[in-house]
């Protein structure tokens, strides 16, 4: 069958990664397709949408009207209620990441981007040379559109790379199940990020309020998907919610999975890129996976323009985006995850003696790595994994 | 057999990505289980944040 369109790449998903991606190609004059199911980009946003200011920049100017609210501290919070506190001037954001995406979108369009929502992809056209196509669907009718390159950026489901042969199923000590309900008429400070860990109310992982501006937060709660058997992360955050903010407005809830996991060993295939959550790029620690997202979007953006121009889409000509990925940010992922292994482990009470032996440090010169090094001493065991944090990452 | 229930799924994906047998049928209004691939390893329904999945068995 001919396929109905055509395009040199078509990207899948329309989150940060999929719409750096598209924009990245689109400004460098590449006849571009972004497909994404949702009916509107960005909606839901299955995210607490905290990022680095800084490192935001990095990839795009950034504009005031993507901003809910500036972070200038974190608390760590241990089931006693003692806390550490790093920073005191950091520069953190809390996104209104429906906006951002819109913008973005809007970017890429204008660049020349070809974007089609509601537009759900059932299939990749294979030909002799890998990855010729896309089977869409929209609205209950099919279309073919052939490409030159197929960038995935699916998300956390990642099916797109599936169905070229990579095995992207996560284990379930590698994915945390998560639950958020934006929470309104509550009283939190706006300038603070909160993570509250603790073994029975958020196994394996943690809940955490982020402000969101005019008494709003995105409040929610993953766990470990190895602790997940017989509870469920939104009874976990109801409860958490009931705890904390008992006169709370749930405004909005979203669920959603994330990938803690090494990223993807071959994040590519003859005429396939696969970036962000789908390619496992997320920190697998914090499970912050907007910056890893972007810089995927950016590198497999570069990679695809020049392996076009050289006429080479072949496995081995994509294969430097791989190379690009681990200088970047695959070697740090890397250590994280076995930062990742072994602080999951740690019993509360080794959390609660961290925050007492930390409370008389000035928070702004605390940093997360610090906090982590001292619950280790306090948990001698753990310091024969922690050794590998300091080797060289494979 | 794994069901997954339409009236309580946020359609987020949680399951689809940690199915080792790509037995999720996901598309635009419809989420569902292909009985003929799935092996019953329950992880969809150990991962859902909603406990949508259910062992209809």
């Amino acid at each position: 069958m001919r396929p109905d369109k055509y395009a040199q790449v078509v990207v899948v998903g329309a989150g940060p990664a999929g719409l750096l991606a598209a924009l990245t190609l689109a400004r460098e004059g590449r006849d571009v397709i972004l497909v994404d199911r949702k009916r509107q980009v960005g909606v839901p946003v299955r995210c607490a949408e905290g990022v680095g200011r800084e490192a935001l920049q990095e990839y795009v100017p950034l504009r005031p009207q993507w901003i809910s609210a500036t972070i200038r501290t974190v608390r760590l919070v241990a089931p006693s209620g003692e806390y550490v506190q790093l920073g005191r001037r950091m520069d953190g954001l809390v996104l209104d990441r429906v906006v951002f995406e819109e913008d973005l979108a809007r970017q890429a369009a204008a660049a020349g981007a070809r974007i089609f929502l509601n537009t759900y992809a059932g299939g990749l056209l294979m030909g002799p040379s890998g990855v010729e196509g896309l089977r869409l669907e929209c609205d209950g009718q099919h279309r073919q559109v052939g490409c030159r390159l197929v960038i995935a950026a699916d998300g956390v489901e990642s099916r797109v790379a599936r169905w070229a042969g990579i095995d992207t199923a996560l284990a379930l000590k590698d994915v945390e199940t998560c639950a958020q309900y934006l929470l309104e008429d509550i009283d939190v400070d706006e300038t603070r990020c909160d993570f509250f860990f603790g073994r029975r109310e958020a196994p394996g992982g943690y809940a955490w309020v982020f402000p969101k501006g005019s008494g709003r937060a995105n409040v929610g709660l993953g766990i470990s998907g190895r602790e997940a058997a017989g509870c469920s992360a939104k009874e976990l955050l109801d409860r958490f919610v009931t705890k904390h903010y008992p006169q709370g407005r749930k405004a909005h809830f979203v669920a959603g999975g994330v990938p803690v996991s090494r990223s993807l060993r071959k994040p590519y295939a003859s005429g396939l890129l696969v970036v962000g959550d789908a390619a496992r790029q997320a920190n697998p620690l914090s499970g912050g996976g907007i910056i890893p997202a972007l810089e995927a979007g950016r590198l497999a953006a570069q990679v695809a323009h020049r392996s076009l121009s050289e006429g080479d889409v072949s496995e081995k000509a994509l294969s430097r985006y791989r190379t690009a990925w681990n200088r970047s940010l695959g070697r740090s992922q890397n250590r994280y995850y076995r930062l990742k292994e072994t602080v999951s482990r740690l019993p509360d009470r080794t959390l609660e003696s961290t925050a007492r032996a930390l409370q008389d440090v000035d928070p702004e010169h605390l940093t997360l790595f610090r906090v982590f090094a001292t619950a280790l001493r306090r948990h001698p065991r753990l310091i024969l994994d922690a050794r590998y944090l300091f080797l060289p990452s494979v | 057999m794994i069901v997954i229930r339409d009236d309580i799924c946020d359609h987020c994906g949680t399951c689809v990505s940690v199915c080792p047998r790509d037995a999720i049928f996901f598309g635009c209004e419809d989420i569902r289980v292909l009985e003929d691939r799935c092996d019953r390893c329950r992880r969809c329904l150990i991962v859902c944040p909603v406990q949508a999945v259910e062992d209809a068995s």
